[in-house]
């Protein structure tokens, strides 16, 4: 009996042990990737200056996935609001296990974001220069002043959620909870509807003016964050039965109600296009008929849309796993392709009056540069996450060991 | 003949505050689309015609079609607008509006985000980035006059012209008198006579920029000078 009780101890304290070492090993495939990632960045940064530029399309690839990873951020933080907010917690609490990581991912995805942008700059480290001389009518100050508010505001909320675990105090202070939130809710919507206007405001280009791409970029973001969040968090809580089940339930909700939502808005957008000025209406009509149908009907709508409505309906009702992930796959897929054809196509074809109709017949494809810089902040993504849900205390009332909040 | 500063039309341009609004007329009639502006103007203000970009050029367009169609030569450039959006959506301030209303790019305070580029409803400035600065110092020597990179567009030659010609280079060039430039405000300059006429008409007026270069179109179609299809 005494050898048996021995080899339970044994066998806890192996486990213990190979667990520590494949940690370790994880996270320090991650700061590697980290590093990589930044390198790989400013490697396709300093490419990008010395490579043939795309005149015709001054934002290109890097402000695509600007965009992208910005409303991934976002949407992940409008998505957490369910819980953090409204009070949703799910039937059993399961919201509660996996908020921290929601929020970390929201966290997380903004760094992919900001490396872009600012390897977006021909001169990155004058970045300084938009507080130094913030000119208060340009939509591009607002972004960087609204987007530091909103990392601020995502940093302290995370930096709550682990604080509150050890330190009773802040537990005693009423409403902060709720008042961290809301500026985070703000900070979320006052972003979009920037990012909006950042392109809607633009009389030159009429395909993207109006202020019609706020909302359409609060549902995209809806979309994209909670797809984003649903694949990551599942990859940590992939064991745990209870919370893939109300994963996949809760995600392949918030899928179904956003889904058609953003179809109709879509259609809404393209039958308004239709009315239109001359200006707008060939933009649209390459995207539906031309050059880029291919991409939109069978990418942006088939794969991105129709797919994850079913996987999303199949999901919800047998609570699968597998369909919820397969879902937000093909929305991110769907969403990357959709954004892309939103900010490109409009500069490829540049229909304007000048003395008379002209429209361009530009073909874009980015240079090595921005492709390398897009890998280097894809790669930052689940690397900077994988990081984070190592060296902080995200489980459900997990507390710090280490600096207050370090494991 | 020695012109004193009383009888040029030019007089005080550059770094002075003698006119509050200089201009310019385009005769498109009198464009034969040789581009000698062009190439002045790259010469003057150093531009990456390598790149084929410019601050101006003549654009030759064919206008209606077939056996009405015509053949004109359209000199573009910045139209200096009073209201100029590529001044607003600068978040930097590095797009300034100087004395003469002419709008200019502080290369330094430049960070090249490029969402002047995006505004410009005329499509008038473009990056001048740091490859072109290393080309330009093969073709125009080490002392080059654009040193970061930044956005660069038409500045009716502001920071080069005070060198005593007192006008943009192109105007200088036009074989055909097809440019005429002046400061808006003195009601006897050739430029302001012709502003102030029904015949010379702004592109895209509609947008609100109001712009302060205009075209006479003289004996091209009625509707092609408000900017419409024929």
């Amino acid at each position: 009996m005494y050898l048996e009780i021995g080899q339970a101890h044994y066998r806890v304290a192996v486990n213990s042990k190979m667990w520590k070492i494949k940690k370790i090993t994880i996270a320090a495939i991650s700061i590697v990737l980290v590093l990589l990632a930044l390198g790989m960045a400013y490697y396709g940064y300093n490419l990008n200056q010395i490579e043939e530029q795309v005149f015709d399309v001054p934002w290109g690839l890097d402000v695509v996935g600007y965009t992208y990873f910005a409303l991934i951020a976002t949407g992940s933080s409008i998505v957490n609001s369910m819980y953090t907010i409204f009070g949703y917690s799910g039937p059993n609490g399961e919201y509660k296990r996996i908020i921290k990581y929601g929020a970390w991912f929201s966290l997380s995805t903004i760094f992919s974001a900001w490396l872009l942008v600012l390897f977006s700059l021909a001169k990155p480290f004058d970045f300084t220069y938009i507080f130094l001389f913030f000119r208060i009518s340009s939509r591009i100050a607002w972004m960087a002043a609204l987007y530091s508010f909103f990392a601020i505001m995502l940093v302290i909320e995370v930096l709550y959620m682990i604080l509150v675990e050890s330190w009773a105090l802040l537990k005693r202070i009423k409403y902060l909870e709720l008042a961290i939130a809301i500026l985070v809710l703000i900070a979320t919507v006052a972003v979009h509807s920037n990012l909006g206007e950042v392109f809607g405001s633009l009389i030159s280009m009429p395909a993207w003016y109006g202020s019609w791409l706020t909302i359409y970029f609060i549902m995209s973001a809806i979309m994209l964050g909670a797809a984003g969040q649903s694949l990551f968090i599942y990859v940590v809580k992939r064991k745990d039965n209870d919370i893939k089940s109300f994963m996949s339930r809760y995600f392949s909700e918030v899928y179904l109600i956003i889904i058609p939502i953003y179809l109709m808005y879509l259609t809404w957008i393209i039958i308004s296009a239709w009315y239109s000025r001359e200006t707008v209406w060939p933009v649209y009509q390459a995207l539906l008929f031309g050059s880029d149908a291919i991409v939109f009907w069978a990418i942006e709508i088939l794969l991105g849309i129709f797919v994850p409505l079913a996987l999303s309906v199949y999901g919800y009702i047998k609570k699968s796993s597998w369909a919820a992930i397969s879902a937000a796959v093909f929305l991110l897929i769907g969403g990357f392709m959709s954004k892309y054809s939103l900010i490109v196509l409009p500069q490829e074809l540049r229909p304007y009056v000048w003395v008379t109709l002209q429209i361009s017949n530009y073909t874009y494809f980015p240079s090595t540069g921005l492709i390398l810089m897009f890998i280097g902040a894809a790669v930052l993504w689940p690397s900077l996450y994988a990081l984070g849900t190592l060296i902080f205390p995200l489980e459900e009332d997990e507390k710090a060991k280490h600096l207050w909040i370090f494991r | 003949m020695k012109v004193s500063n009383q009888q040029n039309p030019y007089q005080g341009f550059g770094n002075t505050e003698k006119c509050k609004n200089w201009g310019m007329v385009i005769k498109v009639d009198q464009c034969f689309g040789c581009d000698a502006c062009v190439a002045a103007c790259t010469l003057e203000n150093q531009t990456p015609f390598w790149e084929e970009l410019w601050r101006t050029h003549v654009e030759d367009m064919e206008v209606g079609s077939y056996p009405e169609s015509q053949r004109m030569f359209v000199p573009r450039l910045c139209m200096q607008c009073e209201n100029p959006p590529c001044y607003y959506v600068c978040p930097t301030g590095a797009t300034q509006i100087v004395e003469g209303g002419i709008v200019v790019v502080d290369e330094y305070k430049c960070i090249g985000c490029q969402y002047c580029v995006e505004a410009c409803p005329f499509g008038a400035r473009y990056m001048y980035t740091s490859e072109d600065i290393e080309k330009a110092k093969e073709y125009y020597g080490e002392n080059t006059i654009n040193v970061v990179p930044h956005v660069d567009k038409c500045t009716f030659c502001y920071t080069t012209a005070p060198d005593g010609t007192n006008t943009p280079a192109c105007v200088r060039a036009c074989v055909g008198g097809a440019r005429v430039f002046g400061c808006l405000d003195n009601p006897n300059s050739e430029v302001s006579m012709l502003f102030n006429t029904d015949q010379a008409v702004q592109i895209n007026p509609e947008l609100g920029v109001g712009a302060k270069v205009r075209y006479v179109f003289g004996n091209r179609s009625s509707t092609l000078q408000s900017g419409g299809e024929q």
